[in-house]
This record gives structure tokens, sequence and C-alpha cells, in this order.
């Protein structure tokens, strides 16, 4: 397997037993609408700290999708303030910056000078290449003349080959992978390496097990936060809700 | 930790050159040289009429060089000018790109005009001097710092009128006619301004790009008079227009951003 030292991690987290893991994304009273005027979120409140895995659980997916640009800083809340501040990834299969008139090659050293480690540039690469399974002739070929199937491929690639502090998955983007049989245990192995000690979020039900490593879960509904907390053990299938843990009452002090 | 954030602006702004660089060449027919016809073709183009209309020679310096570097810096003013006036709306493929700021899209462009009117220039220079055997630039720093001059002071005017034709549309409409008209007649291209009579040249002083074509011939050829040029007005212009644009653009970044139409996804 070649590129597997990309897939070490530019920070690792550093904080005491009893200091809390720093903020990476934090939204206050955030509202948006869809394009028709629709509200998706309402008065949402919420934060994920550093290594924190967050499921999101709605009755509409839009809301969850909302959420997944709002906390990636795509989509700009209508209002309330979102701060994000750690190294935040697009939401992975939604991406919109590759260039059709450049070749994979060309599109990879674009992302690469803006998301590489410096140092790891080639390792990154050679994952990337591993992962897609391009050969040279493909690799250098312009993005637009590339089979759909592969274009995914590179996509979804492409987000797991960056080190960042906060991963945003949108699992339905990962879809296709598993109905074409893509979705290898490379895939998966390079998946785990690559979300372990990093802050996760996305969207419960998915395929790749991603949700199933999740702590913490939000459910929404009717685009407000009716509730969120810790997963309890052995329920964190969804698409209904988990049943979540039981906040501790906190004992009154005298 | 500020180096670390700087280290990374440069590395954003050299990816987006390079992008935009391999996207301009994959889109011309002519591939990367195709990139340096339209100035080279201009240039040839009014060394033929001139050739025909019998026009006065120009006696101070060599009459290719001389009109190809008012052409070179015109086109580069107005071409990043321009970029930045309508740069923001082209951003919008990478709106998911959060690291990418608009700015550094227009800083980007600049880059990639820079070298591209730089490599032109460079082999007008190149050829020239190869054929009458001499080396005809006697300042290159002079030249090069000029250059980079015009480019700052381009990216600050086409910055400060996106800001500021933001608010008022009329503004934006008006600096686009000024740098695409007027700036053409008025730059010096077509004739010399030592040579024009004192009341019509103090009205074209006014004119920094004048004086950044004008120092620029300078620096190539120091006998080339620059009666009322002045390094210190381009100077001028290059900082007060930089350092206004990036402060409103400081206090507009949002704003911007707020209003560019999103990508379908």
């Amino acid at each position: 397997m070649t590129g597997l030292s990309a897939l070490t991690p530019r920070t690792r987290l550093r904080h005491g037993h009893r200091t809390k893991p720093p903020t990476l994304v934090r939204l206050d009273q955030v509202s948006l609408r869809d394009p028709l005027g629709k509200a998706v979120l309402h008065d949402f409140s919420f934060r994920i700290r550093a290594g924190e895995r967050w499921q999101v659980a709605a009755d509409d997916k839009r809301s969850a999708l909302a959420l997944l640009q709002c906390v990636a800083d795509v989509q700009q809340p209508h209002s309330g303030t979102a701060t994000i501040r750690g190294h935040v990834s697009w939401p992975m299969g939604q991406l919109s910056g590759l260039s059709p008139l450049l070749s994979s090659a060309d599109n990879f050293r674009f992302f690469a000078g803006v998301y590489g480690q410096r140092g790891h540039i080639k390792a990154e690469q050679e994952l990337l290449r591993s992962l897609c399974n391009f050969d040279q002739k493909i690799w250098i070929r312009p993005y637009k003349k590339l089979p759909q199937t592969l274009k995914q491929r590179f996509q979804l690639a492409l987000g797991l080959v960056f080190d960042f502090d906060l991963y945003v998955f949108d699992p339905g983007a990962y879809a296709p992978l598993l109905r074409q049989g893509c979705w290898d245990d490379h895939w998966q192995a390079i998946l785990e390496q690559r979300i372990r000690e990093r802050a996760v979020i996305t969207i419960a039900g998915d395929r790749l097990g991603i949700a199933e490593r999740c702590q913490r879960c939000l459910v929404i509904r009717d685009g407000r936060l009716v509730d969120k907390g810790r997963v309890a053990q052995g329920r964190t299938s969804m698409p209904a809700a988990p049943r979540l843990r039981p906040r501790s009452r906190r004992r009154p002090t005298l | 930790m500020i180096l670390d954030s700087i280290r990374l602006q440069i590395g954003i702004v050299r990816a987006l050159a390079f992008r935009d660089q391999r996207e301009r060449i994959s889109k011309s027919p002519f591939g990367a040289p195709g990139l340096l016809l339209e100035p080279l073709l201009f240039v040839v183009i009014i060394l033929i009429l001139r050739l025909l209309l019998r026009v006065r020679e120009i006696e101070f310096m060599n009459p290719v060089l001389w009109l190809a570097s008012g052409f070179v810096v015109y086109y580069l003013f107005t071409k990043i000018a321009i970029k930045a006036l309508t740069g923001i709306a082209r951003s919008q493929r990478l709106a998911d790109l959060r690291r990418i700021r608009p700015l550094d899209f227009l800083i980007a462009g600049a880059v990639v005009e820079l070298q591209i009117y730089g490599t032109c220039l460079f082999f007008v220079v190149l050829a020239v001097s190869l054929f009458q055997w001499q080396i005809l630039v006697a300042d290159p720093g002079a030249a090069v710092l000029l250059f980079l001059l015009v480019a700052v002071t381009a990216l600050g005017v086409g910055l400060t009128s996106l800001i500021v034709g933001h608010r008022f549309k009329v503004f934006k409409f008006v600096v686009e006619v000024v740098i695409k008209q007027l700036l053409l007649w008025t730059s010096g291209l077509f004739y010399v301004p030592p040579m024009l009579p004192d009341n019509a040249r103090a009205l074209l002083l006014w004119n920094p790009l004048l004086h950044g074509i004008e120092l620029f011939r300078h620096a190539m050829q120091p006998t080339y008079p620059i009666p009322g040029i002045s390094l210190s007005y381009v100077l001028i212009w290059a900082f007060v227009s930089l350092g206004f644009s990036m402060l409103s653009y400081g206090n507009n970044e949002q704003l911007l951003a707020a209003d560019e139409p999103r990508a379908e996804s």
C-alpha cells in the first residue's frame, strides 16, 4: 500500500483529562432557509469539540444537509452566527471545485496547494492514486472526459487524502461507490485511519459505518434541535433517532 | 503561527494561479503560446499601421520596444483591474472550499497576468536585443519594480471599484469605461508624451498609468525624456489604492461573499 505516510495527522489532540478539548465549530441560534424560503434549520445552537463524533438524525434530509453545509461554512446562516475555528473539510461528496478542463493530476495539484501538508504532497498523491486506481493515462486525461464512475471515485477519494480536524460526511454521496462495489477494504481502512482522533459529523443511517462510530447524536425535527447527547450503548442504528442516554442530573451543592 | 498563515496564504494563491493558468492554456487553441499572442499581435498590427501610414519615427528609443513596453504595461493594468472588477462572480465554483477567500482569486489572477505579460515583454526584448546585438534594458531592476507597481495599482483600483461599485452600480460602470476606453488614449500608447504641447501634457499627467509606462520606457532607455513624470506619483497611487482597497475589502468581505449566488451542488 502506498502513500500511507499521508495519513499521519498534522496535529495530535493534546488536552488534559480535566480540560475540555477546543471547540472547532460553534453555531449560535442559527436559522437557515432553503431556496424556496422554507426554514430547514430554526434557532439551532450547538458546538463540536475536537475529537467528538456526531451523527445527525433528522426527519427531513434537507435539514441534515443544511446543517452539514453550515458546519463546513459552505452555507452562511440567514440569522445567528456560525463560528468555525478548526480545519474543517468540505462536505464530502458535495465538492464543486474540480475543474473539468484540468486533468486529475492538475486538479489534485490545486487541492494539494490549498489543503496539502508540506512535505507530504507526494504521499498524498500516491494515496489518492491507490484509492482511485488510476493508471497514468487516466491520471493525465481531462477530468471532463472521465466516465462518471471515475469522477465520483476521484471526488470522494480526494476528501480522504487530506488531513482535517473535522470531517463532514454526506453518506448519500458515497452510495454510488457502494453500488458499484468499489468500496473495498482498502477504502474502509483509509477511512478509519483518517478519522481516528478526528472530529466527525455525518448523517445517521449511512452504510459506511461512520455513524456507528459516533458517540453523540443530534435529533432534528421540523428544523429544530429537539435532542442532543450521547448515544446509549447498543442502540446506534438509524434511521430512527437513537435512544439517547439520560443526562446526569447535578447533585445540589450544599 | 504567523509564518504558517503566510505560508498557507502563499500556497493558496500559488494553487489558484496554477489552476487559472492551466485552464487558460486548455481553453486556448494554441496552448501556452496562445496566451502571449493577444498583446504581441496588437504590437505587430500597430507597427504595420505605423509603417503604412508613415508616422514620424520615434527618435528616443527603439520603436518596437517603445510600442511593446506601452502596450504590455497597458494590457497588464487593464486585465488585472478588469479582472478585479468582475473576479468575484467567477469564484462561485469554489464556494465549497472555505479556505479560499475572494481576495485570493484576485491576487492569483494578478499573478497570472504578471507571468503572461512579463514573459511577453521578455520575448520582445530578447528578440530586439538579438536583432540589434546589444542589451536594450539599461535598468532591469527599475523595470521590474515598475511592472510590479503597475500591477499593484491595478489590483487596488479594481478592488476598490468592485467594493464601491457593489453599492453604487454606476461607479463600477464608469470605472470600467475609464479603464477600457479613456486609458487607451491617455496613456501614451500612440504618441510620445514629451513631444506633446505643454498644456496637453499637463492634462494627461493625472493618469498614473502614463507615469508608469513612461518610467518603464525610461528604465529601458535612460536617454528617453520624462518631463513631469514622477515615480512618487506612481508609488502614492499604488500604496493608497491598495491600502484603501484592503481596508474596504476587510470590512466588506462577508457582504461580497454573501451576495455571490450559490453554485449548484
